[in-house]
């Protein structure tokens, strides 16, 4: 049988072949490319020079770009906890509902995600907008002139949490339909309030869940660009905002590269992380059995 | 405390997120009804001049019928083909560097799209292709392929092997097996899968702004550019014009298909 | 003194009634089994007890107080799962221990209790063990033990041996009533299998398609069911249709069954439906005893001719199909040992039923108890 195996592996690469040479020249190519010009110079003339420098790695220690990256991590950090207390109750809903309008819930909590991120936010300065509809009801209510809700972080804050929660919710609630309801219902009949149910049951359980759902949002998070331009203003600014101005404004695409390779690096090493410690969790449990 | 007294706290804390997760986007359908260039909710009638303006408006329509649409077309027929066969190879074959294929697949999900956003401006500089539709429809299919192949391979994961076997039996070839019993069998992970690249593709921003030139401005592109020189609700109409397009392409993915977003 | 009462308690799920009107009192240390076909409504019961299932009607008392309204955790009533239940990620120590963890126990008096009900179901030893590192058997025992631990007024178990094998069902059925007979716990049992509820229980509730058939000891279900349903539910029965036939002599009824005259010792049960005069005979397998076709029966008993037609060899017993007169079939059992006719199939048999083991059924299934 040793004709058998050939052609049929040659098949496969057939198949899969487009989609990896799709994925190589736009993918790897590209982004092998962002590499090497980082370490290039920057000319005003010429866009950059190959003479191999670090200078735009060390450009981003200047205080003005630690601060920005400063916000940046902050910022994923809260739209990070803000999915969490918001996502559980919903995550929790979905995984225990037996209503038959479960396909109606979720598709509304999908739908937005599958919206371009410009029109929910276009939603959000609607609501939060100077002329906007807080603010109307707030001077109708007498309490004020009008606040100034935008061009703030908790806005971008906000913005992206609206925005990644479903990012969230639908690993969390798989996490949570895996574990078999007679498992709460013993943990009340034990005596535990609903509660006491939630943190020493479900959440336990629904951890991998909830990492997974951590790195998305957080990954996501910090490479924003959309939210921080048009609800962060001047004030917010973050690394996506920065690579934005830098390619296209000041057209200096070493120093932009740079900052491209330190965000995916902070993205790999936490994806790296995530998949170390899950590896690791498996380990665990597969010695226990 | 009655059973209804005691739920009721959960029940109204629901409502509450998910009135937090629809606000912008009822906001901006109500708005883009209003008679009035107000921004008020409720909306005080109901008009449509604001679609009007949108139908008339040469920017916009250009937008979303000569360059988002054609776009999303493309990039949809493309990703499913491409994607297809290659769920079908992972799947269906085992050879050396299957699995190391299989992550690759996951590559584009996993860097953020700025960076796709960027990476490809420069890569497209050096070739001159910057802001083309076909850079558009190239870039578009990178970040919709991986999902295409992700929902195939599942449904064909679903399928029984014995299934194509008992066709052999009765005297078809590989192929024609594959043909006329599995292929149809997976039809709603293949459907599922282009709509889920269409709507990929034509929501879009992140890496639109970087590549999308004068004449290749897509919808949500224009809307942002609208919206940073302070338009009119017209954005509100465009954009309620995306929303009930993705809502119908997830309504009968959902339904019909059976299309289920997985993370 | 009664330790829980139920009050036609009802289950409805739109339009489809689960369970109920079900009313029976359970006495202080008695162990009770809900038995029935799957769909009968008992684990229904079993939840509404428990508080994970609301009633649509009816009460639920415990020592003389409704406990309806209270929510699950606060009902002092232990659950064992079918499923067990156990707590995946904690051990067999922190599963025991959860509920007094909950009160808030100290330390030491939570190590002598877990470590003194681990003794009890026989599981020293294995305090840090995860579930998944135990077997069937054991993981059984640790559910047990998790519900014991807090000492409940009351112990519920839905069907908790049915994911064991035979053997170790077996085993495990002899450690329940054991453990039960020692603590004197009340316990209410749900299972579908007669065998272990005829072994268990103090009483049996037999339950059928949501109402309550019979209550009675195993003894008097087994000798004296109420129908035809419960007779065939509960070990194995030949049921033959059969008309009365006026009263015979010595107080004894005569009933006619295909081609046979039967007298029972027993009165026919009230009839009910168009058709007085109907009755199903119960005959139990084991009754039925088999003499050579020429000796000749002794007094005072039902004896007709047979003809055996199938033979089955299971071990302790033989199960026989005999063919009877009229063209009905019945079965017998009869200990392998003990068998002092020819056997073998087309031979021809006596078959002999003695008048107190010809039991009268009404014909139309009676109306449930309330």
């Amino acid at each position: 049988m040793s004709g058998a195996p050939a052609p049929r592996t040659a098949r496969a690469w057939l198949l899969v072949g487009p989609g990896l040479l799709v994925l190589a020249a736009l993918l790897l190519g590209p982004l092998l490319q962002i590499l090497t010009v980082s370490l290039f110079t920057y000319s005003p003339t010429r866009i950059w020079i190959p003479e191999p420098t670090l200078a735009n790695y060390r450009r981003l220690a200047d205080p003005y770009y630690l601060a920005v990256s400063w916000t940046t991590v902050k910022i994923g950090l809260l739209t990070t906890l803000a999915c969490i207390v918001l996502g559980y109750p919903l995550a929790y809903f979905l995984a225990r509902t037996r209503s038959r309008l479960v396909g109606l819930y979720l598709f509304l909590l999908v739908t937005p995600l599958m919206v371009s991120s410009v029109i929910r936010i276009f939603g959000w300065l609607v609501i939060l907008g100077r002329r906007g509809l807080v603010n109307s009801w707030v001077q109708k209510l007498g309490l004020g002139d009008g606040l100034d809700l935008l061009y703030n972080t908790p806005a971008v804050v906000t913005g992206l949490t609206e925005l990644l929660l479903p990012f969230m919710v639908l690993p969390l609630m798989a996490a949570i339909e895996n574990v078999h309801p007679s498992i709460e219902e013993a943990a009340r009949n034990l005596g535990a309030g609903a509660l006491h149910v939630f943190r020493r049951v479900i959440v336990p359980l629904s951890l991998p869940g909830l990492v997974s759902g951590c790195l998305l949002v957080y990954t996501v998070s910090i490479s924003a660009l959309v939210t921080p331009a048009l609800m962060g203003g001047r004030r917010v600014r973050m690394l996506g905002n920065l690579v934005y101005d830098e390619v296209l404004t000041s057209l200096n695409w070493p120093f932009a590269s740079a900052m491209a390779v330190v965000l995916l690096a902070v993205t790999g090493g936490v994806m790296l992380f995530y998949l170390r410690t899950m590896r690791a969790v498996s380990r665990s449990r597969v010695v226990a059995e | 405390m009655s059973r209804l007294a005691r739920r009721l706290p959960f029940g109204l804390i629901l409502v509450a997120i998910y009135m937090f997760l629809l606000a912008p986007l009822v906001v901006v359908v109500a708005v883009s009804f209003d008679p009035t260039d107000a921004f008020r909710f409720p909306p005080p009638g109901l008009s449509l001049r604001w679609y009007a303006a949108f139908f008339s408006s040469e920017p916009f329509v250009h937008a979303f019928f000569r360059v988002s649409l054609v776009v999303a077309l493309t990039v949809s027929l493309l990703a499913t083909l491409v994607g297809g066969l290659a769920a079908v190879g992972l799947v269906r074959f085992r050879f050396r560097g299957r699995t190391a294929a299989e992550v690759a697949f996951l590559g584009p999900i996993v860097v953020p799209e700025i960076l796709l956003g960027a990476a490809l401006f420069l890569f497209y500089a050096r070739l001159r292709l910057q802001t083309t539709l076909a850079a558009l429809v190239l870039s578009h299919l990178l970040i919709a392929m991986p999902y295409v192949v992700r929902t195939v391979t599942a449904g064909l994961s679903g399928i029984n092997r014995s299934l194509e076997e008992a066709a052999m039996s009765l005297g078809a070839s590989r192929l024609q097996a594959f043909c006329r019993v599995t292929l149809p069998l997976i039809r709603s992970s293949v459907l599922s899968g282009a709509i889920f690249a269409f709507i990929i593709s034509f929501s879009d921003i992140n890496l639109a702004l970087f590549l999308t030139g004068p004449q290749t401005v897509t919808l949500p592109v224009h809307i942002f550019s609208q919206i940073a020189w302070q338009g009119d609700p017209t954005i509100a109409a465009a954009s309620t014009l995306q929303i009930a397009l993705v809502a119908v392409l997830l309504g009968v993915g959902q339904r019909v298909f059976r299309l289920r977003v997985a993370l | 003194m009664i330790a829980l009462e139920l009050r036609g308690l009802t289950k409805r799920y739109g339009d489809h009634l689960a369970a109920g009107p079900i009313s029976f009192a359970v006495e202080e240390g008695e162990f009770v089994s809900l038995l029935g076909p799957s769909g009968c409504g008992k684990t229904t019961t079993l939840r509404c007890i428990a508080g994970f299932e609301t009633p649509t009607a009816g009460d639920i008392l415990m020592d003389g107080r409704s406990i309806v309204d209270r929510p699950p955790n606060r009902r002092d009533i232990g659950l064992v799962f079918q499923n067990y239940a156990l707590f995946p990620h904690l051990t067999v120590f922190e599963n025991v221990a959860f509920g007094l963890r909950l009160r808030r126990w100290a330390a030491g008096a939570i190590g002598d209790r877990v470590r003194e009900t681990l003794g009890l179901v026989e599981l020293a030893g294995l305090e840090s063990r995860l579930p998944s590192q135990l077997s069937g058997g054991q993981q059984q025992r640790v559910a047990v033990a998790r519900s014991l631990a807090l000492q409940p007024r009351l112990l519920l178990l839905d069907e908790p041996l049915s994911n064991l094998d035979f053997k170790l069902r077996v085993q495990m059925r002899g450690e329940l009533r054991r453990l039960q007979r020692q603590l004197r716990k009340t316990t209410i049992y749900v299972t579908h299998d007669q065998g272990e509820a005829l072994a268990l229980s103090d009483r049996i509730v037999v339950l059928s398609r949501g109402r309550i058939v019979q209550i009675g000891t195993p003894a008097e279900i087994y000798e004296a069911p109420r129908s035809a349903f419960v007779a065939d539910f509960i070990g194995s029965s030949n049921l033959l249709a059969a008309q009365l036939e006026g009263n015979a002599q010595n107080g004894a009824t005569r009933v006619r069954a295909h081609g046979l005259v039967l007298a029972s010792a027993h009165a026919p049960a009230a009839g009910a439906g168009p058709d007085r005069g109907a009755v199903v005979v119960l005959l139990r397998p084991e009754r039925v005893r088999l003499l050579p076709p020429t000796a000749s029966p002794p007094a005072d008993t039902n004896a007709f001719p047979a003809t055996i037609t199938e033979i089955t060899y299971l071990g302790e017993n033989l199960e026989l199909a005999l063919e009877i007169p009229g063209g009905g079939r019945l079965l017998a059992s009869l200990k392998a040992g003990a068998v002092d006719v020819d056997l073998g199939r087309g031979a021809a048999v006596l078959a002999c039923v003695a008048p107190r083991d010809v039991r009268l059924l009404p014909a139309i299934e009676p109306e449930p108890l309330a």
